[in-house]
């Protein structure tokens, strides 16, 4: 109705001026109730050629697993190179190109492999292809992405058998078989990487791996195909859909218009603006599933947000249930948590009764009034927080911890950098000079609360921006990642996730869900947040319709 | 110019009308000049001016605090055009948004209209080697196009209003200096220009005083012109984020930042924004047309 008032001219801009209002309520799921969101979508009953998919972050910079470390790259690195573990699902962490474990001690690691498992190439899988693999972390030249103080902590990496691999440690890390279900245990093809040398993961060399999918067409800058391995060694696991193209349409509208026409058979991360168009489709389906993720804000230690009471005062005054409601149009729960709620494939019980004890999600500015006063800062310098421009809604959280940063005497300046540029702040210390914050669309590679902690403030994690550091977490961390017992190990990270949330070295704002949207004709993946190391595309297969 | 000075360089001085009454010989002079629809345009661009200029004093809202519980309200007495995806009033950030979106091409105009000038009244007033020089020089400058240019110069400089206005006027630069050269190298061969140097008058004297306002209105109507040009070229820069930076109010940032609220069936951001923009620079290249053609118009008369 708006185009043809509009074409009318001024008589139409009066009307539109006096009455007419576009735009529908958002009819909202519950996704605060964890019971609501989905774990799987129906199996498929038919197998197909060829389904088109979108990848909404872009296109990936290599396929190197080992380069694989952010949304682009791994939500296709995951159907094309296998872990020695894989996170399913429902979370949980299962053998998958290592067939059993066997603990010597607390710090040697014995994995007997599976048998039968080839490359792409038709090459068998070798004992000394999975130490090679280990290994390229500890190798400065391969500039591993995972190498980490994880990574760090491996004292020795052995063929102890024909088909046997024994990993030492230094210290006792109960979290390492996790960590391998990530690209830390990530196998790859040793003569194929030898040869490819510096081209190893770009389009013209590749990779050779053992994944469901091999690499078809790459058509940089639009899309890469890619084509089932027939030979695959999981025959229970067998790619159901012939070739997956996989496109790399980043502009919300665009992305919207694709799956609600059909021109895109699905795509995982399904832009918010495109939840109320998606919703009410015809042509597929919108689905919620159990998630890892959260949005926070990364402090990076300096400034007037490098003081924690700062950091605290901010989160208390803030409303976020009503920027969960509203920005992420109902599909998020405000964040209690650095650990998103649901993260966690061991001690459930345990982890669900420590978040009683946490601040509420409630917006409490005397309380936050109160906290402040323990700031030691200047609290008259402005609080750059950086975003990247290319998403809108960041700009409208920052602006609603502006208000409340205003309530309380704080001035919060956003940032907007180009979407290329902002991606330099999770690697490159001298970007984020000058910032005091940045935001995050952070994720639980697995779900094990203790490495995502371990990542955000133990002294040498991966995701640590800002050179926290506290004695009592560091110890703690430690002292967990030594105990083997799920329900004690829990415990001792409960104490850990306190103790994070009580210095806050990134703002908890809210828990997303997975939000999927599939045509009608395809179906089978998973709703849940495993996208990034599960072999989703596997699964995916036709309805019949 | 003097007018004795004038009667010996043969310029002739500009005519006095007669006077009428005041109001009424105003209009009666500027619809000559410009004819009604041009009056319509420049009423236009005067409500925008004042908006620029008073906007801040008359908004009823602070047009960059808003709360995502008010995001997209409808059109109410509180908010005449409703809010948008951050609870913003809408009308005070389109009435705040006229400031930013004119001093930009404001800093754009003047950049050019000076360096433009400098660059083709010196081109004209040495010739040869400095001529060709400056010619080479506005080549390589035209080869780029305007936008992209503009572009590199935030992305070197990072971004924001000054930035950005700086780095398209270099990049109209070539535009203006060429069209000013033009009209100068005409006056440049005019007995007048040859008497005063017999006279012993030096070059940049003759340059600033007398070939200068002949070559003014060429100037004039060029940069009412880029005014318009600039004013899209802003807001485009502020639509890929390079420009002004959010929360500011900004047209062109405006129609950015209401990308996703037209998908989600609120266009009203966007959508007034623009309109602002195309009714903006639609007077503007009016008024400037009419200046030109009037300013040709006189030339050939002459």
């Amino acid at each position: 109705m708006n185009k043809k008032i509009i074409s009318a001219g001024a008589a139409g801009l009066l009307l539109l001026l006096t009455g007419c209002h576009g735009g529908a309520a958002a009819k909202a799921p519950d996704p605060s109730n964890q019971k609501d969101l989905l774990v799987t979508t129906p199996a498929p009953t038919t197998n197909l050629d060829k389904i088109v998919w979108n990848n909404n972050f872009g296109e990936p910079p290599s396929i190197d697993p080992i380069k694989s470390a952010d949304y682009p790259a791994s939500g296709v690195v995951s159907n094309l190179c296998e872990s020695l573990f894989q996170i399913q699902p429902d979370f949980s962490i299962k053998p998958n190109l290592a067939k059993s474990v066997k603990n010597i001690d607390n710090t040697t690691y014995v994995y007997q492999l599976q048998e039968g498992v080839t490359f792409w190439d038709g090459q068998p899988m070798t004992a000394d292809d999975v130490v090679f693999s280990l290994k390229r972390h500890l190798d400065p030249n391969e500039i591993s992405y995972w190498a980490s103080d994880v990574t760090a902590n491996i004292a020795a990496v052995e063929k102890t058998g024909p088909n046997e691999v024994t990993v030492k440690l230094k210290s006792p890390d109960a979290t390492f078989d996790n960590q391998l279900a990530t690209p830390v245990g990530a196998v790859v093809e040793q003569a194929q990487r030898e040869k490819a040398g510096a081209d190893y993961g770009n389009p013209g060399a590749g990779v050779m791996c053992t994944g469901p999918y091999s690499v078809g067409e790459w058509k940089q800058g639009v899309s890469i195909t890619l084509d089932r391995y027939d030979g695959y060694w999981n025959t229970a696991k067998k790619a159901k859909t012939k070739q997956v193209e996989i496109q790399f349409i980043t502009d919300p509208s665009s992305i919207a218009n694709a799956l609600a026409t059909g021109a895109i058979d699905g795509s995982y991360d399904v832009p918010l603006s495109a939840i109320n168009q998606l919703s009410s489709s015809t042509n597929g389906q919108l689905y919620y599933g159990k998630s890892l993720q959260n949005m926070a804000i990364i402090s990076t230690g300096t400034g007037t947000l490098g003081d924690p009471a700062v950091r605290k005062a901010l989160t208390l005054a803030t409303d976020r249930e009503a920027i969960a409601k509203t920005v992420f149009e109902g599909t998020s729960t405000a964040a209690q948590s650095l650990v998103p709620n649901g993260g966690w494939n061991y001690g459930a019980q345990i982890f669900a009764d420590a978040r009683k004890d946490l601040p509420p999600t409630t917006p409490n500015i005397d309380e936050a009034k109160k906290v402040l006063k323990e700031a030691k800062v200047d609290l008259n310098k402005p609080i750059k927080i950086v975003y990247p421009i290319d998403r809108t809604f960041y700009a409208d959280i920052i602006s609603e911890f502006a208000n409340a940063g205003a309530k309380l005497g704080l001035k919060i300046e956003p940032s907007g950098v180009p979407g290329a540029q902002f991606g330099a702040f999770f690697s490159d210390p001298k970007a984020r000079a000058g910032a005091d914050a940045f935001v995050t669309t952070n994720y639980m590679n697995v779900a094990d609360p203790l490495i995502h902690l371990g990542a955000i403030a133990g002294p040498k994690g991966m995701q640590n921006y800002s050179g926290f550091s506290d004695p009592q977490i560091t110890e703690l961390l430690a002292k967990a990642k030594a105990t083997s017992d799920d329900d004690a190990r829990a415990k001792l990270t409960a104490q850990v996730e306190a103790l994070v949330m009580d210095k806050e070295p990134w703002l908890p704002v809210v828990d997303s869900s997975t939000r999927l949207f599939m045509s009608k004709r395809v179906t089978g993946v998973p709703a849940s947040f495993v996208y990034l190391y599960y072999p989703w595309a596997a699964d995916l297969g036709g309805t019949g319709k | 110019m003097t007018s004795n000075e004038s009667a010996v360089l043969g310029t002739q001085p500009a005519a006095t009308p007669q006077r009428l009454p005041a109001a009424a010989g105003r209009l009666t002079s500027l619809r000559r000049r410009l004819g009604w629809v041009g009056i319509a345009c420049a009423g236009i661009v005067a409500v925008v001016v004042l908006a620029a200029l008073a906007g801040q004093f008359l908004v009823p809202y602070d047009p960059t605090v808003g709360s995502v519980t008010q995001r997209h309200l409808g059109y109410s007495a509180e908010h005449l055009l409703g809010t948008d995806q951050a609870g913003r009033d809408i009308f005070s950030r389109l009435l705040a948004g006229a400031r930013t979106s004119l001093i930009g091409p404001l800093i754009v105009v003047i950049t050019t209209a000076v360096a433009g000038s400098a660059l083709a009244l010196a081109a004209v007033w040495f010739g040869g080697k400095t001529d060709a020089f400056i010619g080479r020089v506005l080549d390589v400058l035209f080869a780029f196009p305007s936008l992209l240019l503009a572009i590199l110069g935030v992305a070197i400089f990072g971004p924001g209003i000054v930035t950005a206005s700086i780095a398209l006027a270099v990049a109209y630069v070539p535009y203006s200096a060429r069209v000013i050269r033009s009209v100068a190298l005409r006056e440049r061969n005019l007995p007048y220009v040859k008497a005063a140097e017999l006279q012993g008058i030096n070059g940049l004297t003759i340059t600033l005083r007398h070939v200068l306002p002949n070559v003014w209105t060429q100037i004039l109507t060029g940069s009412t012109i880029n005014f318009g040009y600039a004013i899209v070229d802003l807001a485009a820069l502020s639509f890929l984020g390079l420009g002004i930076q959010p929360p500011a109010a900004d047209w062109g940032l405006m129609i950015s930042n209401g990308q996703e609220s037209l998908q989600q069936g609120f266009p009203e951001q966007s959508l007034y924004a623009g309109l602002c923009i195309v009714v903006t620079v639609a007077a503007m290249a009016y008024i400037g047309e009419r200046l030109g053609g009037r300013a040709a118009a006189g030339r050939s008369k002459q």
